[in-house]
């Protein structure tokens, strides 16, 4: 049997300004995002904020409302990712197997390493403390036989209890994971929860023992699975190169305002047909598919669409993916309202060979975005922009100061 | 086609996870640089010698250990000198009943 941890920072954002800004340790404290510029939500909130009732997701006026000493810091997304990836390597040197699941959570496969260092628990503990000892924060840790009973001890055991280490055995999942409503079980949504309610099936138990021919029927490959894990069952290995593989390349951005305008919004296209492009030429790929998406400004409504077109041949050039783009957007664009909008590059293949259309000559056009994006490594992103850039609905000189959204 | 099912496959936690690219981008250059073995710097004396233990390898075809670099990994073989081709600079080891082409330059070490 294998040995899996899953290892989670505890309020990750928010604990990393604490250790950043000392005086802030005893006091409530939220990150979050500009609320002048729409994305004024709760990205962390540390464990005393949350003793007011402070939630993730929640917008900052509310929390504001539950604690008025609340103290409200700025996202700094580049040194998390830093913080996060300093983890990693810390994690690697209990095991060659650590495969990030997300910015604060990491799978470490020990079964080959746990006796090491004496058993599993002996391991957990020294994990904890050197993550705190190094980085001031709190880990917590899930252990199970596999991944899916490793994530849950942690989401739902160990961050609850005084040591912060918990395990799910999954020979006893009659008394502990089975009593959890049907909600908490990894991979089910909302919307499955409420499906699986009508059914009949209020807890993880009810769904574990229930046929799995009637969920395959009615779900397929999904039904599977969401009762292999009810059951504790999960075959995934943890793998480390797991971010190697790509299969599309895409950028996806929230407008400032809503942009009405078709000009506007083709600015905002070409910006991020710019930016794809560059990663697509960084990694030294082409791609075939062309995605665009769009997010409509009343989000009820569903006014948003997402389309694809394949290419004739393959490309890496901003100009090719912005021209499939237009067209794409034109063709389906009610003239709603636009809150945001998306390009991605899919169908992706090595640089290495490939058929040139018999009408275009990419091949100098390439070299020319080459060099530009040598500039642009040298002297930084806004060193060469387009013209439309300079108008005032674009975006190149904000985005340059962002990651995910908010500021560096 | 795999799916979430298939064994040995990490689908279910590949389609879940929300990742930043930035946060990949490191991630994947660090993974490369964590497997991948760069190549040795060369040696002429150390070139030297190794071509006459090849040559004495092919005349008496003893069994030897070829340690050698490929795509940015170290490979093992245990065989014999089957050939040398000098003008591709290749050697030819042959280990059981297969023959492996290697580049004279990506030998490593050669243990008799």
């Amino acid at each position: 049997m294998r040995t899996i941890f899953l290892i989670d920072m505890q309020s990750f954002y928010a604990s990393v300004e604490k250790v950043k800004n000392s005086h802030l340790w005893n006091h409530p404290v939220v990150v979050a995002g500009d609320p002048k510029k729409r994305n004024g939500i709760i990205l962390a909130a540390c464990p005393i904020a949350k003793t007011f009732g402070i939630k993730t997701a929640e917008p900052l006026w509310q929390a504001y409302q539950k604690c008025s000493s609340l103290h409200v810091v700025s996202p700094h997304m580049s040194l998390y990712i830093d913080v996060s990836y300093q983890i990693t390597q810390l994690l690697e040197q209990y095991s060659d197997y650590v495969e990030v699941y997300s910015i604060d959570e990491q799978f470490v496969d020990v079964t080959s390493t746990e006796r090491l260092f004496g058993n599993k628990y002996v391991l957990a503990d020294s994990i904890r403390r050197e993550i705190k000892d190094s980085m001031g924060i709190e880990a917590k840790i899930g252990m199970g036989p596999n991944k899916v009973l490793a994530k849950m001890a942690c989401d739902h055991f160990a961050k609850k209890n005084e040591t912060g280490i918990a395990e799910l055995d999954p020979n006893h999942l009659e008394e502990t994971l089975w009593p959890l409503p049907i909600g908490k079980l990894f991979g089910v949504g909302s919307r499955m929860q409420t499906h699986l309610t009508q059914m009949g099936l209020h807890t993880i138990g009810n769904l574990a023992n229930y046929p799995v021919k009637w969920l395959k029927k009615r779900w397929g490959i999904n039904g599977e699975v969401l009762w292999q894990l009810a059951n504790g069952i999960d075959l995934s290995p943890v793998v480390p190169s797991t971010h190697e593989l790509q299969k599309a390349i895409g950028h996806h951005m929230t407008l400032p305002h809503d942009y009405h305008s078709i000009q506007s919004i083709y600015v905002i296209l070409l910006e991020l047909s710019e930016e794809v492009a560059r990663r697509v030429r960084k990694q030294n790929k082409i791609g075939t598919i062309v995605h665009v998406s769009v997010k409509g400004a009343n989000l009820d409504k569903k006014e948003g669409f997402h389309r694809q077109l394949k290419l004739e041949a393959p490309t890496q050039l901003a100009q090719v993916i912005y021209k499939t783009a237009k067209q794409l957007f034109m063709k389906h664009w009610s003239g709603c309202p636009v809150r945001g909008l998306g390009i991605a590059l899919g169908g992706l293949a090595e640089n290495v060979e490939r058929q040139l259309s018999f009408f275009d000559q990419p091949l100098e056009q390439e070299e020319l975005a080459r060099t530009i994006d040598d500039l642009k490594d040298l002297y930084g992103p806004t060193s060469v922009i387009k013209a439309s850039s300079l108008f005032s609905d674009a975006q190149a000189h904000q985005r340059a100061k962002k990651i995910g959204g908010h500021d560096r | 086609m795999s799916n979430k099912l298939t064994i040995g496959s990490n689908m279910l936690w590949e389609s879940s996870r929300m990742m930043l690219p930035e946060h990949k981008a490191i991630l994947k250059e660090h993974e490369q640089k964590r497997t991948h073995i760069n190549p040795k710097t060369y040696d002429e004396q150390l070139l030297e010698e190794m071509s006459n233990t090849i040559e004495q390898l092919y005349s008496t075809k003893t069994l030897a250990t070829f340690t050698y670099y490929e795509d940015h990994t170290r490979y093992q073989l245990e065989g014999t000198v089957d050939d040398i081709d000098k003008t591709a600079k290749q050697v030819v080891v042959k280990e059981e009943n297969t023959r492996y082409f290697i580049n004279f330059l990506d030998f490593i070490s050669i243990d008799v």
